[in-house]
């Protein structure tokens, strides 16, 4: 070895020392503690006692263990497609040229600079009982009639009109912006008109839906988790539409070019180019989408007592919770053994995803 | 030569000598940050600075602002805890069974103190805290919505029925203009524990397990009564996160609350004229009931400093030392002595009833303190569950009984097995 490679090799080392040392200590002695330790009944105080497995069997046969995984998987599923898709859509939306581009790219962005305290309290006050959400939803079923007016002038007007092209013998899209803001605006007309007669008389209602202090279930989670997936989403979706719009500005213009020419539809290009161009993005952004979410432990501990532990519980928390119950005993011994199999599933899950096809490479 | 050179020497080394025995030694003391920060300051600096100068101690206060509990753990099993530290009252099962916490003998300060207080801090009859202070509910009434609705003021002698009816006809009388009896909350702090204690149930059996039995369930209907009979209300329905928030701005006729409620009225309300009573009595039993919030000293076991934290300690606890926390206006000092104090302490006549209602109320009756052994905080979530469920989420007592009970079974059923 030359002594400019010697040189080489130790300035290098040099440079990567700060992150080696903190990945020694902070993972590398850390995952080795938690190994030792999910095998001992260890409460932070007494010496470690070698039980074997008897921490996994434990937490297996416990409710809570069982809710927080089906509750974090589900999660993990839900929160990372729709953000994905969502991310996808304003990239895509916010990457074309319209007026006041700038501001809606600042403006989509906003939540994810928040922070997540200042965001779960937001949500905590939106979820309350006689919170805006419950406020919200009173309103509109007290309108109930003037929306249903609404909605069936708004459906009335966009058939009128398509027929009133169609027998002028003009193409028109069904989706035309112009076509649906004119359907629009001549369905308020007419809810305007009717407005003070019986058609639109407001019937009070008021909505009182639990949304957080309940261990009740909508459809696979728990009402409160759904809570938490709308807050997540909201706060992650502008740092992974950022990704996305860096990928869409580099897909090369020749292709939509090309298959311009050729005829493919706006859809068809965004199916066969945007798609498929975004590989190695998509890739990205799905990996930090399942580690965010399987990971899910801030906004869920600042939920705190404004919900019930079950109805809000994750793995993440779960093990946390083992480690510092509030006011009870620490069970070292479970919370490292838990640690250890949600870093199973983590890595299990991104293998996984790879295996289903979210590629890293464009066309690969 | 060397003479002078022997001298320097000796005079060198007396000198030394003397600045290290004049040094004062240190001692650390963890609490809450917060408002606590200030009152543990001003009582360090102001109250105690005579009485440490002549230990030759300095104490050096540790706010924490973050997790106290999780603090405390971290700093008790890695050997970098203070010499003397907040225990809360719900976790000294915990720190007893950890081995770190030293046991207290000081007995001739214990009988200065509330019995129940010090009580609250044994584990098998040894105690393991001297309490500094603590808060307990009472009931603090509106004497202008009495007045005005023409209806008896609450007063000792009430029992949870005749409190009921009293409220009831205030809310016949004022209703129309917008005043409750009362505004709670569905959880087991605040209005429930007093009214579910005074009937004799126990939290937590010998057998460690939870029952909601006959007791419970009588409490829990009476509680689930006042709203149905639109006397009380929730407390985030009038758009506040707590009872005091609702009595502050005359909404209701009662708030069961704590000391604390004198500081936030103090500031917010200063002109509302109210009065306080303790907790009412169940008819059955004849008995008050009512949750012990508290907080003691603790001293580290591994300290290096052991007598003279201990000496510390009973600074802290000291008669001048409890006058401070009292003028402070958020917890009530553990010293017996101090009930009396109360008047000349506070100067304001409302205040002092209060705190002699949270006096009064801790020596009568069921007092039970928030502490649950092994469970820790987590215990009182099926019941705030349970309530919020039949509250909020329409549910019928029964069913959230049932899920209750299940809640605590499971509960159970886990601690057990960790146990084993």
């Amino acid at each position: 070895m030359s002594a400019t490679s010697s040189h080489r090799s130790f300035y290098g080392l040099i440079l990567v020392a700060p992150f080696l040392v903190t990945l020694l200590v902070f993972f590398v002695y850390a995952l080795i503690r938690a190994l030792v330790y999910s095998f001992t009944d260890y409460n932070l105080f007494n010496e470690p006692e070698f039980v074997g497995l008897e921490n996994f069997l434990g937490i297996l046969k416990d409710k809570l263990f069982v809710t927080a995984f089906f509750n974090t998987v589900l999660f993990a599923v839900i929160v990372t497609s729709l953000q994905t898709l969502l991310a996808l859509g304003l990239a895509v939306v916010i990457g074309g040229n319209f007026f006041g581009k700038q501001f809606f790219r600042v403006a989509f962005y906003v939540p994810s600079i928040l922070s997540s305290a200042a965001v779960t309290l937001v949500f905590i006050w939106f979820y309350q009982n006689n919170g805006f959400l419950n406020g919200f939803l009173s309103d509109l079923v007290s309108h109930r009639r003037s929306l249903w007016i609404l909605i069936a002038g708004f459906i009335f007007w966009w058939i009128a009109l398509v027929a009133i092209y169609a027998l002028r013998g003009r193409a028109v899209n069904w989706f035309d912006p112009a076509l649906l803001l004119l359907s629009g605006f001549l369905s308020l007309l007419l809810c305007w008109g009717l407005s003070g007669s019986e058609f639109t008389t407001a019937e009070e209602a008021v909505v009182s839906v639990n949304w957080l202090g309940t261990q009740e279930y909508f459809g696979p989670l728990p009402r409160t988790m759904w809570a938490i997936v709308l807050q997540n989403i909201f706060t992650t979706v502008p740092t992974f539409m950022l990704l996305f719009l860096a990928g869409v500005q580099g897909i090369p213009k020749d292709l939509y070019e090309a298959a311009t020419i050729d005829g493919a539809s706006r859809w068809r290009q965004f199916l066969h180019i945007t798609v498929p161009q975004l590989a190695p993005v998509t890739y990205v952004v799905v990996t930090f989408g399942v580690i965010g979410t399987l990971q899910m432990f801030d906004q869920v501990a600042l939920m705190g007592e404004a919900a019930p532990l079950e109805s809000r519980v994750t793995l993440a928390y779960y093990v946390y919770h083992s480690a510092f119950p509030p006011g009870g005993q620490p069970h070292v011994g479970i919370a490292s053994a838990s640690a250890l199999i949600l870093a199973a599933i983590t890595l299990a899950v991104v293998y996984l995803q790879k295996l289903m096809g979210v590629r890293e490479k464009a066309n690969g | 030569m060397k003479l002078t050179l022997l001298k320097a020497l000796t005079l060198t080394l007396l000198m030394v000598c003397t600045v290290t025995a004049a040094a004062a030694q240190k001692l650390t003391l963890a609490g809450w940050g917060g408002t606590d920060k200030a009152i543990i300051h001003g009582l360090l600096s102001e109250v105690l600075r005579e009485d440490l100068r002549a230990l030759n101690v300095e104490v050096e206060y540790l706010p924490i602002e973050s997790n106290f509990g999780q603090y405390l753990m971290n700093s008790l099993s890695s050997g970098t805890a203070p010499d003397i530290f907040y225990v809360d009252v719900n976790s000294v099962d915990v720190l007893a069974g950890s081995g770190k916490l030293q046991p207290q003998s000081a007995a001739e300060l214990q009988a200065t103190m509330l019995p129940v207080l010090v009580e609250s801090f044994e584990v098998q009859k040894t105690s393991f805290a001297l309490p500094k202070d603590f808060n307990a509910y009472a009931v603090v009434y509106n004497r202008d919505v009495f007045v005005d609705a023409g209806v008896d003021i609450p007063h000792a002698q009430d029992t949870w029925s005749t409190l009921k009816e009293k409220l009831r006809q205030v809310v016949v009388a004022l209703g129309d203009e917008g005043v409750y009896g009362a505004c709670l909350k569905a959880g087991y702090t605040g209005g429930f524990s007093p009214l579910l204690l005074s009937t004799g149930w126990e939290p937590i059996g010998a057998d460690g397990r939870t029952r909601l039995d006959d007791r419970f369930e009588q409490a829990f209907r009476f509680y689930i009564s006042l709203f149905h009979d639109n006397i009380a209300i929730l407390a985030s329905e009038l758009g506040h996160s707590w009872s005091g928030g609702c009595f502050g701005t005359e909404r209701t006729a009662i708030a069961i609350e704590g000391n604390w409620l004198a500081g936030y009225l103090r500031d917010k309300a200063p002109n509302l004229l109210y009065g306080a009573v303790p907790t009412p009595l169940n008819a059955a039993t004849g008995s008050a009931g009512n949750l012990l919030l508290s907080v003691g000293w603790g001293l580290n076991r591994d300290s290096k400093n052991m007598r003279l934290a201990q000496s510390v300690l009973e600074l802290l606890t000291s008669e001048k030392a409890q006058r401070w926390i009292l003028a402070s206006g958020l917890a009530l000092p553990s010293r017996r002595s101090m009930a009396q104090a109360v008047e000349s302490a506070t100067g304001r006549d409302a205040e002092a009833q209060l705190a002699n209602a949270i006096y009064a109320g801790v020596n009568r009756g069921y007092v039970r303190p928030y502490s649950f052994g092994a469970y820790g905080d987590a215990w009182t979530d099926p019941i705030n569950e349970a309530l919020s469920a039949v509250l909020v989420g329409g549910v019928e007592v029964d069913a959230a009984l049932k899920v209750a009970q299940q809640r605590f079974d499971d509960m159970y059923q886990r601690f057990q097995e960790r146990l084993q």
